[in-house]
């Protein structure tokens, strides 16, 4: 957990049974020694959530959504393409879930973020 | 025949593009005392201007940032400069070409190496950038920036066309570093700025030729001296041929 930038302890990074769970609750269950603790442990070693593809697509919008309503409402996004893009965080939010190519871009980026921490903390 | 050490660089400023241009002129004055570096800024980064500079300068570098499409490329306040298959793309022929934009790699880029560039930068993907600060003003507005601009860090150095393109790749990972183990780890906008340095690195193409040097040879007088000597051989030998006394046959 040491090796996580701070933002990451409190985002979601494993699904179980449908309900996600951050590296600090993770971190809280396998200290009170839980089965539940245990099974979530054995779940980021192996890491488990990267091979299910829906689990990580659903994760990832979870993720995405979360970091999204607790960004300044101020910031936006810019793509140089012709005509420009430029959207708000709402907006950007709209895209992921519509599915549309502007949001697949940002739902597999998030993916990779997913990766990387589940390496970290595997 | 473009020339070896001048590089013309296109910095418009409106609709965002100012947040690429000002790091590109950051850049640009750490390497004036190497190469000589033109830039067109603001509202002369329009298409006449640049037409002029290209004759006038013929660069063997080209670097541009503009708000583009799959097939087009276009400068400040979205004048269009050139369109896969006009004609204007035949005026990169013998340069080296980045051009920091949306898509362009799909059909402009390879039509321009077609056309003869040497060798092309740029990207397959949108090119996404966070705009939450004034440009240049901190880490968050000029990361992305920081990772694709070492292609200019990596050419005005010295470096091959393909050694820029490697260290381009590697300073995108240098750039997650920061944002997930570096200084920026702290940062609440880090998640945001993750993913748009994923997007631009995922989307980042390079095509044309490896080998080329835009400071010119690895070892300058090279250029002068294999000439010289090829001169001084081939004039050396026809003197001796003529000096040398026939062969007489003995019977």
């Amino acid at each position: 957990m040491a090796r996580l930038p701070p933002y990451e302890l409190d985002r979601p990074i494993v699904v179980l049974d449908g309900v996600a769970y951050t590296p600090r609750g993770i971190l809280e269950e396998v200290e009170r020694g839980t089965p539940l603790g245990e099974r979530l442990q054995r779940m980021v070693e192996s890491q488990v959530a990267a091979l299910h593809q829906e689990e990580l697509e659903e994760l990832a919008k979870l993720r995405i959504r979360l970091a999204l309503s607790q960004a300044p409402p101020r910031i936006l996004f810019v793509a140089l393409t012709y005509p420009p893009k430029r959207l708000t965080p709402e907006e950007l939010l709209r895209e992921v879930e519509a599915g549309t190519p502007t949001g697949r871009q940002f739902i597999e980026a998030e993916k990779q973020v997913i990766r990387m921490v589940l390496a970290r903390v595997g | 025949m473009p020339r070896f050490g001048v590089a013309l660089l296109v910095e418009p400023s409106r609709h965002y593009l100012e947040y690429s241009s000002c790091v590109m002129r950051g850049i640009a004055d750490q390497f004036r005392n190497r190469l000589r570096i033109v830039e067109l800024v603001g509202g002369d980064a329009n298409p006449s201007r640049i037409d002029e500079a290209l004759a006038a300068e013929d660069p063997i570098f080209f670097w541009g940032v503009g708000h583009g499409n799959v097939d087009v490329w276009t400068v400040e306040c979205m004048q269009t400069y050139m369109r896969a298959c006009d004609e204007r793309t035949r005026k990169m022929a013998g340069r080296v070409v980045h051009l920091n934009s949306c898509l362009t790699a799909n059909q402009l880029g390879p039509d321009l190496v077609q056309k003869g560039t040497l060798a092309y930068y740029g990207h397959k993907t949108e090119f996404w950038l966070i705009v939450s600060d004034p440009p240049c003003s901190t880490k968050r507005v000029t990361s992305v920036f920081d990772a694709e601009l070492t292609v200019e860090k990596s050419l005005f150095s010295g470096r091959t066309t393909g050694e820029a393109q490697r260290d381009r790749m590697k300073a995108y990972d240098d750039e997650i570093r920061y944002w997930t183990e570096g200084p920026g780890k702290g940062d609440p906008l880090a998640p945001q700025i993750l993913w748009c340095l994923n997007i631009d690195k995922s989307g980042a193409v390079f095509l044309g030729r490896e080998d080329v040097r835009i400071t010119g040879a690895a070892v300058p007088w090279l250029a002068y001296a294999v000439p010289a000597v090829a001169a001084f051989t081939v004039s050396s030998l026809a003197a001796y041929a003529l000096a040398k006394p026939r062969a007489r046959v003995v019977a």
